[in-house]
C-alpha cells in the first residue's frame, strides 16, 4: 500500500520569457493518486506544455510524455489560467516542461497532489 | 474561464435535451409557442426583416410592396388571368360571304370582304372556302391593304387571331382566280 500523503503546492516554473523553453524540476509523486499542475500565463504567451513521467525509482531514470489526447496548449489570448489534472497510474516521478513556444511572456506553474483518503 | 486538461483523457457521455426557445416579451421570459387549438395563445418568435443595407423593411407600406415588385407582379398576373379568361368565350361579332361565281377574286385587285369588323376586337375566326385556289387575307383601307395570312384551298378552319376593332378585311387570289364556290367567314370576339 502506497504512502498516504499530500503534496503541498509549490512552484515548479517561474519563467520571465517563455521562449527559453523552461523545464520544471522532477517531482516525487509516488504514493499520490492525483497530481495537479496549476499554470498562470501572460496574455502574450503562446506555448505548448508537456508532462513527463517515470516509473523508475531513480529520479534520473527514463521519462516519457503523457498523452492527453490533445496538445497542452497555453494560449494567453484564450485563457490565462490552466489546470492539468493527472491520475497517477503508478508514476513515481513527474515534471512539466515547455515543449514549444511561439510567444513571449511569463509562465508560472505550481504542482500539488493528493492521495485517496488523505 | 480556466482551461482544464485531464489525464487520462476523460470520456464524457451526455444526454442533451433541447430546451424550449425563449425570448423576452414585454421584459418577461416567454417560451415560443404555437397553439393550433387556441391560435390566440400562439407566441411566435419576433422576426425583423432587413434589406441588404441593413435597413429594416416595413412590409406594411405600399411603397415597400412596390419596391419589392409584389404589387407589380400581382397586377401582371391579374392582367394575364383576365386575358386568359376573356379568351374562353366569344360572341359572334360579324360575318361575311363571297360567292365567287358572281364576284371573281383575282390576284390583282383586293376584294372587300367586310368594310368593318365592328366596335369589338376580334379574337377568333372561322373560315370555310369551297374552291381550290388559295387566297390571302388583308387588313386595311382600300388601296392600303396589307396581306396578313393565307386562306387555304378548301379550308375549313377555326383559329385564334387578334383583329383590331374597326378593321376592314379584304381578300385576293394568290395566283389563280377564284370563280367558283364560296368563302364564308365568321368573326368572334
Amino acid at each position: 500500500m502506497g504512502r498516504r500523503t499530500i503534496l503541498k503546492a509549490f512552484q515548479v516554473l517561474d519563467d520571465a520569457d517563455s521562449t527559453t523553453l523552461p523545464e520544471g524540476p522532477e517531482t516525487d509523486v509516488s504514493g499520490l493518486d492525483f497530481v495537479t499542475y496549476t499554470i498562470s500565463v501572460d496574455s502574450s504567451v503562446s506555448a505548448v506544455a508537456g508532462v513527463y513521467v517515470s516509473r523508475s525509482d531513480d529520479k534520473d531514470g527514463a521519462y516519457f510524455s503523457l498523452d492527453f489526447g490533445s496538445p497542452l496548449s497555453l494560449n494567453g489570448a484564450v485563457d490565462t489560467d490552466y489546470i492539468i489534472k493527472i491520475e497517477n497510474h503508478g508514476f513515481k516521478w513527474m515534471k512539466i516542461n515547455i515543449d514549444s513556444s511561439a510567444g513571449t511572456g511569463n509562465i508560472s506553474a505550481w504542482v500539488s497532489g493528493n492521495a485517496r483518503g488523505a | 474561464m480556466t482551461t482544464v486538461y485531464t489525464y487520462p483523457e476523460q470520456s464524457v457521455t451526455a444526454n442533451v435535451v433541447p430546451s424550449d426557445l425563449q425570448f423576452k416579451r414585454n421584459g418577461l421570459s416567454q417560451i415560443v409557442t404555437e397553439d393550433t387549438g387556441t391560435p390566440s395563445n400562439t407566441r411566435p418568435l419576433p422576426v425583423l426583416n432587413y434589406d441588404s443595407s441593413g435597413v429594416e423593411i416595413d412590409f406594411a407600406t405600399e411603397a415597400t410592396l412596390q419596391t419589392l415588385g409584389t404589387e407589380a407582379t400581382l397586377s401582371t398576373a391579374s392582367s394575364t388571368l383576365t386575358s386568359i379568361l376573356a379568351k374562353q368565350t366569344y360572341a359572334p361579332r360579324a360575318k361575311s360571304r363571297i360567292a365567287f361565281a358572281s364576284t371573281n377574286v383575282t390576284s390583282g385587285a383586293w376584294v372587300e370582304l367586310l368594310s368593318d369588323v365592328g366596335a369589338t376586337a376580334i379574337k377568333r375566326v372561322q373560315v370555310f372556302m369551297s374552291q381550290g385556289n388559295a387566297l390571302e387575307l388583308g387588313f386595311g383601307a382600300a388601296a392600303a391593304e396589307v396581306s396578313q395570312m393565307f386562306i387555304f384551298p378548301g379550308g375549313n378552319e377555326v383559329f385564334e387571331m387578334d383583329i383590331p376593332a374597326g378593321t376592314r378585311l379584304s381578300v385576293r387570289a394568290v395566283s389563280s382566280t377564284a370563280s367558283t364556290g364560296e368563302l364564308l367567314v365568321n368573326l368572334l370576339g
